[in-house]
């Protein structure tokens, strides 16, 4: 074992350890891409359900896809059109919607998201609160997420 | 010039139709996935079938809210005691958001025959979210509704 052995095996050393530094890095910036990410949606699905409440169509027009199928706790479903048309003529109301426990799987450019929701709503003049667990489908089309699916249960 | 613009829309039209095809063929793989699904969860409850239709990361809702995970759901359907009598899917419907993403919404009938001998009812309305990997669809989502 001379001294050159020895300096090349720090040399070595050293390498590796850059190595495992920027590998770590690299994986640091993956989970914070992925956490901006799921962040990002949290924001737009608060967002969608305040132009709910709001009865902002315009928005709740951008943000959802134009498939959109939105299912309530009684086995209701709406399309796109029904949705939009029930909270223009005010047969639909959300007063309030509360989210809590959110839970998002995000997998390539959809992502499901899991809530317990408490809901106050007025459907055609009768006015009722609701907890619900809720799922919504979000897909990613260019840089925004737009609500595709939505299914509510008590 | 003019055999040109018939080359250039010959062109359109074919690929008009291999899209068509495309997603006609997912269709009919995700109506043939849905029927599976359903009758391994209310018949066989095989769950190598099960562990082939579940994607890693799915989620499996009950009528009743609870949540289970892929594990979760898988165990406790091959667990499963109940038999399930006069069974139905109907009204599949298939949406699609994007090329590897869509959702099932169908109707779901049945009578539970439990083990205590009691028999219950059911009516349901279902969602299932299919995503594609790797060429194949996969249950990415399922949330199950009671029709009242």
């Amino acid at each position: 074992m001379g001294n050159g052995n020895y300096s090349e095996d720090k040399l070595l050393v050293k390498h590796k350890m850059k190595f495992t530094i920027v590998i770590l890095l690299l994986f640091t910036s993956l989970i914070a891409v992925a956490q901006t990410d799921e962040i990002k949606l949290t924001v737009t699905l608060k967002e969608f359900h305040k132009a709910l409440v709001d009865n902002n169509t315009v928005s709740v027009n951008q943000q959802t896809d134009k498939a959109l199928s939105y299912g309530h706790s009684n086995g209701w479903i709406e399309t796109k059109a029904d949705m939009i048309k029930n909270l223009e003529t005010g047969y639909m109301n959300y007063n309030s919607i509360k989210e809590d426990s959110i839970q998002v799987t995000i997998n390539g450019a959809m992502a499901n998201v899991r809530f317990v929701a408490d809901i106050n709503a007025t459907l055609d003049g009768n006015t009722n609160s609701f907890r619900l667990k809720v799922l919504e489908v979000w897909v990613k089309k260019g840089k925004r997420w737009l609500l595709f699916a939505r299914q509510a249960v008590k | 010039m003019k055999k040109f613009a018939y080359i250039v829309v010959a062109f359109i039209l074919l690929a008009a139709c291999k899209v068509t095809a495309q997603s006609a063929k997912d269709e009919r793989q995700i109506i043939a996935s849905t029927q599976l699904l359903s009758s391994t969860i209310f018949g066989t409850k095989d769950s190598l079938t099960l562990e082939s239709l579940f994607a890693k990361k799915a989620s499996y809702g009950h009528s009743h809210g609870n949540l289970q995970t892929r594990e979760e759901a898988i165990a406790s359907i091959s667990k499963n005691k109940s038999i399930y009598k006069d069974t139905s899917v109907k009204d599949i419907k298939v949406l699609f958001a994007n090329k590897s993403t869509a959702i099932v919404r169908y109707l779901f009938d049945a009578n539970e025959n439990k083990t205590d001998g009691t028999v219950t009812p059911l009516r349901f309305s279902m969602m299932l979210v299919w995503v594609k990997e790797n060429g194949k669809w996969k249950l990415f989502g399922r949330q199950a509704v009671s029709k009242t």
